[in-house]
């Protein structure tokens, strides 16, 4: 294969990679923005939102995760404390079952307990929550969760300068592995698709295993990596991935 | 209870003679453990002072700072005047007749079991995490270690204990091993934090906290394997001492 061939092959990749984000974070800000118009809607009958209400979010949610099996462990909305009048922690979340069926996320909602999910410092909430930014954590192992190796993306919801919480996908992480390997020749060099911190995604060499960590020293400079940027408009924390080739 | 009728091997054992050093913290944490352990029992008489002090061969005023500390702890009673004296009083956590029970009730050979699946898991994490651990993760686990440190309780400490060990599992990528530690933590560290007697001081474990911490975040695999196995060696030894103890009483 020519070293242009090569060139193209990775710019390849590196779109598919940024089409999975650009698809994920807009579905996310549809489903932000019903969160603001249910809170809304309740605002304007002079009371806060009840977490029953959040069902109305179902019918979208259901419709994603039947979309996307393999792809997509679980989505939903993460609610701020001073949200929901019957709640002040709580999480209308749905999860991808192997076998095919959608099931509700059952999360201790006792701060007192030792299983608390205590997703109020998680990163993907704490970070949209100080900043308004989008981000996306990963990959990482989410054993308070799914205990997958797993990468979240949110999106925060807001109604003006309140903010609602966040609405949040979980990708597995193995996705992206076969995302990679079927956009690159098994023969082409090595390469891997390394996050903001140096972490490898997804790779197609033994060398360089998914969740490891890459230096600088270990990319190949006659090969400039391919940059996965910010999808859509604003700022995106945890962004921009690269996608790499390695030092044979 | 009498303060005569508890006695043979378990009084016998804690009042031995100290050989690690004549502190008054040895001191308070040998007869604090076998009040929480209930080889002494609930309101059993202590020897005088001066008896005490002899059997174990240590000075009067290092005892005296000793049961001080075991007063403020709520495990020693001081009453004056006739029939005075000093009484054990047992920690009244509701959880701890479980888990002395539970403790009893295990053998060696289980705790031995467990101790090498934990050497393995928790040796292997800390390998794996001073090699795959990024800034996030180590700031985490500095975190947690501040929260173990400042941890008061028994349950505050066993969580942040945990947590720190969950949490390197997770450092190391691996959503197996993670499963495994949480599964792992969730079977001894109750067990670890009993109320008064802790399998590893607290000062101590956030020590070995630190230590562990420190080879991972200089990429020292062997030394970070090194140090979460005797860390987990230490703690699972002194079950098998409580044990033992309990056991034999």
């Amino acid at each position: 294969m020519t070293t242009d061939a090569r060139r193209a092959e990775i710019r390849t990749a590196a779109d598919r990679v940024a089409t999975v984000l650009d698809d994920a974070f807009a579905w996310l800000a549809r489903l932000a923005d019903r969160l603001r118009a249910l809170h809304e809607h309740a605002l304007s009958e002079q009371r806060a939102l009840r977490s029953g209400e959040l069902t109305a979010l179902r019918e979208p949610i259901f419709a994603r995760l039947r979309e996307q099996p393999a792809l997509i462990a679980g989505t939903g909305v993460i609610l701020a404390e001073d949200v929901l009048a019957d709640r002040a922690h709580w999480l209308e979340w749905w999860q991808n079952e192997p076998d095919g069926r959608l099931t509700f996320l059952e999360v201790d909602h006792n701060p007192a307990s030792v299983a608390y999910y205590d997703y109020a410092s998680a990163a993907w909430f704490a970070l949209p929550r100080r900043t308004g930014s989008r981000v996306v954590v990963g990959p990482y192992v989410d054993y308070s969760g799914t205990d997958e190796y797993m990468l979240t993306l949110a999106h925060p919801a807001h109604s003006g300068q309140r903010f609602l919480g966040v609405a949040a996908t979980d990708i597995r992480a193995d996705v992206f592995e076969s995302l990679l390997l079927r956009a690159l020749a098994g023969t082409g060099p090595p390469a891997a698709l390394v996050n903001a911190k140096g972490r490898v995604v997804a790779s197609n060499t033994p060398h360089k295993i998914t969740g490891s960590l890459v230096t600088d020293a270990e990319l190949d400079r006659d090969w400039p990596g391919v940059t996965v940027a910010a999808p859509g408009a604003g700022e995106c924390a945890g962004l921009p991935w690269r996608l790499s080739v390695l030092r044979g | 209870m009498d303060g005569d009728t508890v006695s043979g091997a378990a009084r016998h054992a804690a009042f031995a003679p100290l050989e690690d050093g004549g502190r008054a913290e040895v001191v308070a944490r040998r007869l604090g453990e076998a009040i929480a352990l209930g080889l002494l029992a609930d309101g059993e008489q202590l020897p005088s002072e001066p008896e005490l002090a002899a059997q174990l061969r240590v000075a009067t005023v290092t005892l005296r700072e000793a049961l001080s500390t075991l007063r403020h702890d709520g495990l020693v009673e001081t009453r004056r005047g006739r029939g005075g004296g000093s009484f054990a009083r047992s920690p009244t956590e509701a959880s701890m007749d479980r888990l002395r029970t539970t403790l009893r009730e295990l053998s060696v050979h289980e705790l031995r079991e467990i101790a090498d699946q934990h050497l393995a898991i928790s040796g292997v994490a800390a390998l794996l995490a001073a090699e795959r651990a990024d800034d996030g993760d180590i700031a985490a686990l500095h975190g947690l270690i501040e929260r173990l440190e400042a941890a008061s309780t028994p349950g505050d400490r066993r969580r942040a204990d945990a947590r720190f060990h969950i949490e390197i599992a997770a450092a190391a990528q691996s959503s197996r091993l993670t499963r495994q530690e949480i599964d792992l933590q969730a079977e001894v560290s109750e067990l670890l934090w009993m109320p008064s007697s802790e399998a590893i001081p607290h000062r101590e474990a956030v020590a070995d906290h630190r230590e562990i911490l420190r080879a991972i975040e200089s990429g020292d695999t062997a030394l970070a394997r090194s140090a979460a196995e005797r860390h987990v060696t230490r703690g699972i030894e002194r079950l098998i001492e409580f044990h033992l103890r309990l056991a034999s009483a």
